[in-house]
């Protein structure tokens, strides 16, 4: 129970090549979101910017052609020798003048610049003609304008691309709208599936037979409203189980007075033989209405304080009591323990254990061993032992470890049930295991100290 | 003198009433039936009862209340056997705490209840009449232990519980019911199980041991319980009285 709730946990679902897809739900609505929002954003930012673009380019294309073009008309006016010293004086940080036949580079290869357009156009409207946009040669020069002045001189303006400058703060406006982005949808997937990680963690911690705190009724109106329905079942499942304990408490009680009617009245029998049979199956049925009636009250358990307890003592006292019974239990000497627990419901789970040993090996052994440095106590038999498919359904009411095996020799069926129980009010776990050389070991371990006390 | 005791069973159950008287008549005993505290009453007044046969669950007033009202200070000690329905701790110690001198949880053998009547019978006459008439303590304390005699288990000093099986339970509350006191192996036998010892019973010695055992003390020389020889068993620690442990 424990470990497929864990594994719902665990970040992928499916281990494949490349790419895997979250094995949560958390995880996949904050992917489907995040990558939704964010690219969403992006999108947004990219049609802004070149948007920004295109208008910026028309701009500068009409002064970049008026700029081009005085200079131009400037330079026809200036007599042939003084103009290569006003050259640099018309250079712009985006303009380069290149003049004479120096600058007439033999290039005719038509310029795909976005830029070429708009400038042709401007300096044509202008009246700066013929001119011609070519691509450049040197790198870093976004396109190169060919034409003549007045006398025939060849001109060349390179145009270096103006930069579309981002501005820092854009950056930092942007990375923190997509942190913003990202940490509204993790809180917002985290608002809707806690509450059902919550659910299943009651869920799995419901067992029956224990009463467990009702989930808080907070948060939005669908969780309230999961929680309430999730407690009215909890609530339904203890009030079934609580019914079937009565029912079963109050048909073996009420079987007492018939049987105690009955053993009198074959006491008062003259046939030995007859009587003999009787009594064996009188004794039967006290034993299934006994075994009713401890499963029953299983639950009453709780009531018992617990108390550092001498386990071996424990054991050695109720081994006594078989022994004085006539029934073939022995105690192997182990070391001594005192562990925290409900003596009473131990004596109990004891009693069932062997119970359980004796009707099915013949005879039972107990002791006392250290399980990873707890105590844990185990009782052994030669019988036929339990199939490993059987291990866990045996734990059950009425599931005996051969199902089609015959009430006269598989007993109540409620024995190890009352064990399984009973186990964890007095701080332990019964484990069942296939005994070396054949047979069954009934382990009850108990657990650390450090788990909360059965006080309560 | 050879008149045979007289043992009243109260039962609401007419069928089981009716076995009974036949079965104890049947048995050398004299035997009569009520089915509630009143008619016991009335029963108790118009002649000489031996023993009372109680069962706890009864219409109106039930055998708890009844156990009591007889065990009222004052009255004259009449040995009652209770009768349980079920085999529960709890009803089984309180019938024996409100003073009930032993308990059978039904369905019992005719038998059984045979052997117990004669059993309570012979040790409410073997004990000098101010020790079977003392009330039980909840606790008994004595050299660094206490008997918890509501949960029948001993507690240690760190507050450990030792627990006791039915026997062991019952020798060791009659040794501290009788501290100082040399009791012999027939009547630690007949007070703890109710039955005779013959000659090579050794099952007493047996039980000391286990006995001497949850006490932590060595088997053969015990601090606590002293084995004097020929004769018995002698439980030597004072034993404090009051509450406390």
């Amino acid at each position: 129970m424990n470990a497929s709730a864990s594994d719902h946990r665990s970040a992928f679902a499916r281990p494949r090549h490349g790419l895997r897809w979250p094995g949560t739900l958390f995880g996949r609505l904050v992917l489907i979101l995040g990558v939704s929002l964010v690219g969403a954003q992006l999108l947004t930012a990219a049609l802004v910017l070149t948007e920004r673009g295109w208008v910026m380019r028309d701009r500068m294309a009409g002064y970049l052609a008026a700029d081009v073009a005085s200079s131009v008309a400037m330079l026809d006016r200036l007599p042939a020798d003084e103009r290569a010293d006003w050259l640099t004086r018309l250079n712009r940080p985006n303009t380069r003048f290149r003049i004479g036949p120096a600058a007439d580079v033999s290039t005719t290869k038509t310029s795909q610049s976005p830029w070429a357009a708009p400038i042709t156009a401007a300096l044509t409207a202008l009246r700066v003609a013929p001119i011609e946009a070519v691509a450049p040669t040197e790198p870093g020069i976004a396109l190169r304008l060919q034409s003549s002045l007045q006398d025939g001189t060849p001109i060349a303006i390179d145009l270096i691309e103006p930069a579309l400058g981002l501005s820092p703060w854009l950056l930092v406006g942007l990375s923190a709208q997509l942190a913003l982005i990202l940490l509204g949808c993790w809180l917002a997937v985290r608002q809707a599936t806690w509450p059902l990680s919550v659910l299943a963690t009651a869920a799995s911690r419901l067992r029956p037979g224990e009463q467990l705190e009702p989930l808080p009724l907070t948060g939005p109106v669908e969780v309230v409203d999961a929680a309430r329905a999730f407690n009215q079942m909890q609530h339904r499942i203890h009030e079934h189980l609580a019914e079937r304990n009565e029912m079963l408490g109050a048909i073996a009680h009420d079987l007492q007075t018939p049987i105690t009617r009955m053993r009198l009245r074959t006491d008062l029998m003259t046939d030995t033989v007859i009587q003999a049979k009787l009594h064996a199956d009188l004794e039967q049925m006290q034993h299934l209405v006994e075994q009713g009636l401890d499963y029953a009250r299983s639950a009453q358990a709780d009531q018992e304080p617990g108390v550092p307890t001498d386990l071996r003592a424990l054991l050695q006292s109720t081994v006594a009591s078989y022994q004085d019974a006539g029934q073939p239990v022995q105690w192997l000497d182990s070391p001594a323990r005192t562990v925290r627990t409900r003596p009473k419901a131990l004596q109990r789970i004891v009693s069932n254990l062997l119970d359980n040993a004796i009707k099915f090996g013949g005879a039972a052994e107990v002791r006392l061993i250290d399980r990873d440095g707890c105590a844990a106590l185990q009782v052994l038999d030669r019988g036929p032992g339990i199939a490993a498919a059987d291990m866990v359904r045996v734990r059950q009411p009425f599931q005996r470890g051969d199902p089609s095996r015959n009430p006269t020799t598989g007993g109540s069926g409620l024995g190890l049930a009352i064990v399984q129980r009973l186990a964890p009010r007095c701080q332990a776990d019964l484990h069942l295991l296939a005994r070396d050389g054949g047979g069954l070991c009934a382990e009850v371990r108990f657990r650390p100290p450090t788990d909360q006390p059965p006080n309560t | 003198m050879d008149k045979p005791d007289h043992i009243l069973i109260v039962d609401d159950d007419p069928d089981i009433r009716e076995m009974l008287v036949t079965y104890l008549t049947t048995q050398g005993l004299s035997a009569s039936s009520a089915a509630d505290g009143r008619q016991m009453r009335r029963l108790l007044q118009a002649q000489p009862v031996d023993l009372l046969v109680l069962d706890l669950m009864l219409p109106g007033e039930d055998g708890i209340s009844l156990c009591r009202e007889l065990r009222a200070p004052g009255r004259p000690h009449l040995p009652i056997l209770m009768l349980t329905a079920r085999a529960d701790e709890a009803d089984r110690i309180l019938g024996l705490e409100l003073g009930a001198d032993d308990y059978l949880s039904k369905p019992f053998a005719a038998r059984e209840l045979l052997a117990r009547v004669r059993a309570v019978l012979r040790r409410t006459r073997m004990l000098p009449p101010a020790i079977a008439a003392e009330a039980p303590l909840p606790q008994i304390c004595f050299g660094g232990w206490t008997l918890d005699t509501v949960a029948r288990h001993l507690v240690d000093q760190a507050g450990t519980v030792v627990t006791l099986s039915g026997a062991e339970y019952r020798l060791l509350r009659v040794l501290l019911q009788h501290p100082q006191r040399i009791l012999s192996r027939d009547q630690l036998l007949q007070l703890t199980q109710g039955r005779d010892a013959d000659a090579f019973d050794r099952s007493i010695d047996l039980l000391v041991s286990r006995v001497r055992q949850r006490l932590r003390d060595e088997p053969r020389d015990s601090r606590f319980i002293k084995t004097v020889r020929n004769e018995g068993y002698v439980f030597c620690v004072p034993v404090d009285s009051g509450a406390g442990g």
